[in-house]
């Protein structure tokens, strides 16, 4: 395997459409996107949005409807799967049950014919950086959940492909796995310098794992970014809720300074607000007053204690309710003295600065359905 | 646990007991020194054993059997596997359809489907042939082969095609050493159900059999209405016996094979 980092792999999405039926809405809609080499790229989104049917035209197990799909200049749209050099990693591992794991990490290699020695000596060296020597003979019924998921993740990467396509490859496994899994898999991404499509409608791998995200709603990339920069400016009230948890005030701009939400003047530092922008709030952002007098120049607005409790690493989250009826909620760091109680009136307060504006939804977050994501999922296999 | 399954363990011993019981009688009458089928037998020997295999039209009778059920058996095999695949790529409602029409040989009576191929087989000069007889066989072993190929495909995980030819294994590839292999313990059951059946066929070999192609069932058929002696309980003792020991093997060679799975092998040599 080569470790030094290559200039090949760049992944090019242009109009990418993918149509089952000429009378319904497309799975996948006009997707532009470029994939720099070397990148760890997620598609985030829930399940029927299109990321994995995106995915599966990027590995040719599906044709596109429309759209090209370009490797550094080159179209892919007609090329087989087989001759596409992509390694991938499945959800279910798809490790060959009938093979050892050598065999099974040698299969990419033998079908490259790859002299013997060589084969021995590559899958040896790609083995010991998974730590799965003690291991390399028995059958894939004979290993764990996480070590599937190693052999699997060394068998796509023994042949140095140009792309590795992750599709939610730790979605089966537990909780604590699936961390120390995605340790390795950054891991793995910085030492082998390759581009990482990564697959997952789990917020908090996308955040820990991607150099960039693409948000994916009802077959579209609603916004593309760095996490921190999709995480503090999410663009669109779907991104907001997506990725992470937002205070969602819908009110209305007053002027170049002064939005108003439910009779609350709150203050803002945007020029160009269009109409309809929303003010989020991300629970990090807020602290809790008891009384207007001590909100000083922040803004804030009046909120009921639903419920406090102690998450992990000793912040405090305490869920709120709104005058208009919504509920948010604020996170306290570690060390501050929370003395609400459910029940107490507050005011909920923030510093302008942790303050986003975002674009509403066109049609409501929740009437994406679970038939579109079997429909997907059906016609992915 | 022992009581509990008592009662359901006696019923499945007298089930197995009435299931071989015949093969209580047919194996002592088999090997009576006596012309006559009289149980107990008098005294003992192997004088029908010898009958069975110096007689040529016994002999011959084992032998055309045996080349019938062999090429029935391959061409079911391959007609059948090929078929399943075929079918796992159509929707489940017509996938239902296929597998319907193609198992129907089971379900539609014997003696329609000889009639119907003794009439078409003759205008064809294919009746009274070795051909005629390995071709409708076929048609009966088909549904045998489809059925356990079928069992073996819904277990098949398609992400194993797919990630065969991620990396880089051609479709054929594919099917040579991930798919093949994996489905192959059902075409071995289903060739066995083919051989098994298309060996002991009667009601079409009856219709279909010519002059050098009367198989071991029509010789036995016949041996119970003309000459009564007991070469018949030999050669349904080599039959039961010769079955038996086919399944049997694949069967402790399958108990072996997964046992040997569970052992860890040590990273010696390979």
């Amino acid at each position: 395997m080569s470790t030094e980092t290559s200039a090949m792999g760049t992944l090019t999405l242009r109009q990418l459409e993918k149509r089952y039926n000429a009378d319904e809405a497309p799975a996948v809609d006009s997707i532009d996107l470029t994939i720099e080499p070397g990148q760890f790229m997620t598609f985030l989104g829930p399940s029927g949005s299109g990321k994995t049917t995106t995915l599966n035209m990027v590995a040719g197990f599906l044709e596109p409807s429309g759209g090209s799909i370009m490797l550094d200049g080159r179209d892919l749209v007609s090329v087989p799967p087989h001759r596409r050099n992509f390694g991938m990693v499945f959800q279910d591992y798809a490790l060959f049950p009938h093979m050892t794991v050598f065999d099974n990490v040698a299969f990419p290699l033998r079908q490259r014919g790859v002299p013997k020695k060589e084969i021995r000596r590559l899958v040896e060296d790609i083995i010991s950086r998974f730590a799965l020597e003690p291991l390399l003979y028995r059958k894939p019924d004979q290993l764990s959940g996480g070590q599937q998921q190693r052999v699997a993740l060394a068998r796509a990467v023994v042949f140095s492909p140009d792309i590795l396509l992750l599709d939610e490859p730790l979605g089966a496994l537990d909780r604590k796995l699936r961390q120390a899994l995605q340790t390795e898999v950054r891991r793995l991404h910085r030492e082998l310098g390759l581009t990482f499509v990564f697959v997952t409608h789990d917020q908090d791998e996308a955040m820990f794992l991607s150099d960039r995200i693409a948000v994916f709603n009802k077959g579209r990339i609603e916004r593309v970014g760095a996490p921190a920069e999709l995480y503090d400016d999410p663009g669109t009230l779907f991104v907001a809720g997506f990725l992470g948890e937002a205070n969602v005030f819908a009110g209305e701009v007053v002027d170049a300074s002064t939005y108003e939400w439910k009779g609350e003047r709150l203050r803002h530092r945007e020029s160009a607000l269009p109409e309809d922008a929303v003010l989020i709030v991300r629970p990090e952002g807020i602290r809790l007053v008891e009384s207007i007098d001590a909100v000083g120049d922040a803004n804030s607005v009046a909120a009921t204690v639903l419920d406090v409790a102690r998450l992990g690493g000793g912040a405090t989250r305490v869920d709120l309710r709104f005058i208009d009826g919504g509920v948010g909620a604020a996170t306290l760091p570690a060390m501050t003295a929370v003395r609400v109680r459910p029940g107490d009136e507050v005011r909920a307060v923030w510093d302008i600065d942790a303050q986003a504006f975002v674009t509403p939804d066109v049609t409501p977050v929740g009437s994406r359905d679970a038939d579109t994501a079997d429909a997907e999922l059906a016609h992915a296999v | 646990m022992r009581t509990r399954f008592g009662p359901l363990r006696l019923i499945v011993l007298l089930i197995a007991l009435f299931l071989v019981f015949p093969a209580l009688f047919l194996i002592p009458l088999s090997l009576s020194s006596g012309t006559t089928f009289e149980f107990p037998p008098k005294g003992w020997s192997l004088r029908w054993y010898e009958n069975l295999v110096t007689d040529p039209g016994w002999l011959d009778a084992i032998v055309v059997s045996l080349k019938v059920a062999l090429g029935a058996t391959v061409l079911a095999v391959i007609i059948g596997t090929c078929a399943t695949f075929a079918l796992f790529r159509f929707s489940p409602r017509v996938r239902a359809l296929g597998t319907t029409a193609l198992i129907s040989p089971l379900v539609i009576p014997n003696i329609l489907i000889a009639l119907a191929m003794y009439t078409t087989f003759l205008r064809m000069d294919l009746a009274g042939t070795l051909t005629g007889l390995i071709l409708a066989n076929t048609c009966l072993a088909i549904p045998y082969v489809i059925i356990a190929v079928s069992t073996r495909l819904h277990g098949y995980k398609k992400s194993l095609t797919s990630a065969a030819l991620s990396l880089g294994a051609t479709p054929f590839a594919t099917f040579r050493s991930v798919t093949f292999p994996l489905i192959l313990p059902g075409v071995m059951a289903g060739a066995l159900f083919a051989f098994v059946v298309a060996f002991d066929e009667l009601v079409i070999a009856l219709l279909l059999q010519g002059r050098d192609t009367k198989t071991l069932s029509v010789k036995m058929f016949s041996s119970v209405i003309e000459v009564t002696d007991p070469t018949i309980s030999a050669a349904s003792t080599v039959l039961v016996v010769v079955v038996s020991v086919v399944i049997l093997t694949i069967q402790l060679g399958w108990i072996s094979g997964s046992r040997r799975r569970t052992t860890s092998k040590g990273a010696v040599g390979a």
